[in-house]
């Protein structure tokens, strides 16, 4: 079950070339050398004890790839988290020019182009990606979401993970307005 | 041998002799020191050996091993670093499998077993390893990538011997739904298949009738889109299996189904060890209580169940030696195991929650428990978000033969939170006491003073792993001027620097390969590394800044370090953000 069975964690390396009796007569005398020469090239080696006092404080914040979970572990934790909320996401999206919104189910769509092209068709629209906007004519529409702090924003500004934190509800606005 | 004379008569038997004596000779180590007793044994060595491990793929170059062990047949080979498991290391970093299997293809059409780890395996690498060897039979790859079901297809047309197919959480794209197909009719020589990590649909009428016509398979792993019925008509058709890992283990409730699993589960008598439990439902695990009694091995890492319904399940399994589960087994649950499970020697737990929003109340307390209840403790890997010195200490005292000991701790420096003191005592508490020690992970609040007591203590480690610890570049070089053993470091995010790296150069050549990353190591200590040690590759990631390395100054801060020993010289297939200097 564990991949630590299978392969067998205590073996080296069957080329046996690296017998390390061999390096055992040259260790003491490379490590006096290779002092010498630290000191000579002058690296920068002092002022990392500055550096050090800040290590701590710099990362307080949670870091990158911590907690050392594997890549399938981690995956199968993401899909719970999205089961775990409500299995659906309904936000309302407004066309500029019709009074009435329609519901749209975020968790239901695959990101952004997904939800381009979702909207897209709810409209018969032709939605422009965000990064494509000033290259328009007044027949293109641009997606924009109001969040949680009551601001409107183009849609497409931030990660889509943050997106389904924020979004409030959606706004088909033509292009050539923003 | 005894005196010089029956030396003398030792040597003059013939090569048959000393090769057979040599085949009960199996690990490589011992391997190893038998070639290194003179030239005579050293060519019969060679020649008979039949299973070579090489921990590096840029260790050596494929053509150098096969010339040396031309009678090989079973090759297992270890590509990135073990930090690419945790997202550490560039996807495109390297471990390109296509050198070797091209190699073994030419010089080496015998080979039946070839196992990789963290390697990238083109479909074309498949294709080429059902094409060449003629009586292959064992393929196991572990944490790779590159591949496509359209791959496993070729290996499953061609490979007409093959008896294990073991894929273990690889990555793989699903563009050929059907490629079960591809076992022939024939084909009935499987005794291990492993699917699990498999991410689409499998053709269930396909891998019915495989199972049904590989009589001796023993070993079944399936992936979660094998629902609960068909497991049913699985179990009834290999009623053999030992080692079984369920698909999807719930259902719309149906009663009919609660009675037919059981009663099929009932007739695995076989049965040693269980996994997979995706997505299962407390109802359906009294289906396997008429097995518990025979295991050994049982994988809930991917059941989120609730302590109660755990605790129900486990300690029915009085024989169990190796169990994995999540940490809503809670503290509780883990005192029942300490009472019930009393051969456990591997424990794993692992985190619900990693971010820490629901609350679990699994602590250092688990622990204890089982080091105390469980005699035969010898491996534990422990997610857990509070732990103190005393438990530590405790644990040292009840498993002093633990040989492999991982804890983590989920925030980074997090120190005892009784005493607010760092968890330098206990740590070095584990070091001293468990001598047998060959893996160790530490986390938590640490100071050098943990480092000193690894060092002086842990004579076998062999791999360590240290992330957020330490205070001065001292740490680093208490473990590198000590710990005897010492194969494997990996380091992330701690205040070491060139210092200790340079004075002790040459201890890295004993080892197979030092990671460092986020640390204090300049460009310059590295291309002094480099020059003084021609036999280490010294290799410089850097994904951020692109550009030419040349042009850095000597006090650049290096981001990501991999230096490993090698015989090879350098590799030529780095991507742009990886240098060797």
């Amino acid at each position: 079950m564990g991949t630590e069975t299978k392969a067998p964690s205590s073996s080296s390396d069957s080329s046996s070339s690296h017998p390390s009796a061999l390096f055992t007569t040259a260790l003491s005398k490379d490590r006096e050398e290779d002092k010498i020469t630290e000191l000579r090239l002058g690296l920068n080696i002092s002022n990392s004890t500055s550096l050090q006092k800040n290590f701590h404080t710099a990362r307080e914040h949670q870091p990158a790839n911590w907690p050392p979970i594997k890549h399938f572990m981690s995956n199968a934790m993401k899909e719970r988290k999205k089961c775990q909320k409500n299995s659906t996401f309904f936000i309302k999206v407004y066309m500029e020019g019709i009074p009435i919104g329609r519901k749209i189910d975020l968790y239901t769509v695959d990101g952004y182009s997904g939800l381009r092209e979702k909207i897209s068709n709810m409209f018969a629209a032709l939605i422009l990606s965000s990064d494509l906007v000033g290259i328009i004519s007044e027949k293109h529409y641009v997606l924009t979401y109001e969040d949680n702090e009551g601001d409107w924003m183009m849609v497409g500004d931030v990660p889509w993970d943050d997106f389904l934190i924020t979004v409030k509800r959606l706004k088909v606005a033509s292009a050539e307005k923003c | 041998m005894g005196g010089g004379g029956g030396w003398v008569a030792a040597a003059m038997f013939p090569d048959e002799v000393w090769e057979y004596v040599f085949s009960f000779v199996e690990g490589d180590v011992e391997r190893n020191a038998i070639s290194l007793v003179c030239r005579g044994w050293h060519r019969i060595e060679r020649r008979c050996r039949r299973r070579i491990f090489v921990g590096n793929c840029y260790a050596v170059s494929p053509q150098t091993v096969l010339r040396r062990f031309p009678e090989v047949r079973a090759v297992t080979i270890k590509g990135k670093p073990h930090f690419a498991d945790f997202n550490l290391v560039p996807s495109d970093w390297g471990g390109g499998a296509s050198v070797w299997v091209e190699a073994l293809a030419e010089a080496c059409p015998q080979l039946e077993e070839l196992r990789l780890k963290r390697m990238v395996v083109t479909d074309d690498c498949l294709e080429l390893i059902g094409r060449s060897f003629r009586n292959f039979k064992v393929l196991s790859l572990t944490s790779c990538e590159g591949f496509s079901t359209a791959g496993l297809a070729s290996v499953a047309n061609n490979c007409r011997n093959l008896r294990e197919l073991d894929l273990q959480e690889n990555v793989i794209e699903d563009n050929c739904s059907n490629w079960l197909s591809h076992f022939p009719e024939s084909f009935t020589s499987l005794i291990s298949l492993n699917i699990a990590c498999l991410d689409g649909d499998v053709n269930l009428f396909l891998l019915e009738r495989l199972v049904s016509r590989c009589s001796n398979l023993k070993t079944l792993r399936l992936n979660h889109s094998v629902p609960l019925d068909r497991l049913v008509s699985i179990l009834l058709k290999a009623p053999q299996l030992i080692d079984l890992g369920t698909g999807r283990f719930s259902a719309d409730s149906r009663p009919e189904l609660l009675a037919k699993l059981e009663s099929s589960f009932a007739g695995c008598r076989n049965l040693k060890s269980l996994s997979g439990f995706y997505e299962a439902v407390p109802a359906y695990l009294p289906t396997i209580f008429s097995v518990c009694d025979g295991l050994s091995s049982l994988n809930l890492s991917y059941a989120t169940i609730q302590s109660a319904e755990l605790t129900k399940l486990i300690t029915r399994c009085k024989n169990l030696q190796r169990l994995w589960v999540m940490d809503l087994i809670e503290d509780t649950g883990l005192e029942a195991v300490a009472s019930s499970c009393k051969l456990l020697r591997e424990l794993r737990v692992f985190p619900f929650d990693p971010y820490g929003a629901e609350h679990v109340s699994l602590t250092e307390r688990g622990l204890v428990s089982v080091s105390a209840g469980c005699p035969m403790l010898r491996s534990v890997l422990y997610f857990c978000q509070q732990m103190t010195n005393a438990a530590l200490i405790m644990v040292a005292m009840n498993s002093p033969n633990l040989t492999c000991f991982r804890l983590c701790i989920m925030e980074p420096h997090t120190p005892d939170y009784l005493t607010s003191q760092p968890l330098d005592a206990g740590f070095s508490a584990i070091v001293e006491s468990c001598k047998e020690l060959r893996r160790l992970s530490l986390s938590g609040h640490l100071t050098d003073r943990v480092f000193k007591s690894i060092g002086t203590h842990a004579d076998q480690v062999k791999m360590l792993s240290v992330a957020f610890a330490g205070d001065t570049d001292a740490g680093l070089h208490y473990i590198l001027s000590g710990c005897k053993s010492l194969k494997k470091l990996e380091i992330r995010d701690c205040p070491f620097g060139d210092k200790a790296l340079l004075a002790n150069a040459a201890k890295l050549e004993t080892m197979r390969s030092l990671w460092m990353s986020s640390c204090y190591v300049s460009l310059g200590a590295c291309r002094l590394l480099a020059q003084r040690m021609p036999r280490l590759n010294v290799e410089v990631i850097d994904e951020q800044r692109g550009g030419q390395l040349a042009s850095r100054p000597d006090d650049c801060r290096v981001e990501k370090l991999y230096i490993y020993r090698t015989v090879a010289g350098r590799r030529s297939d780095m991507p742009a953000c990886v240098w060797t200097l």
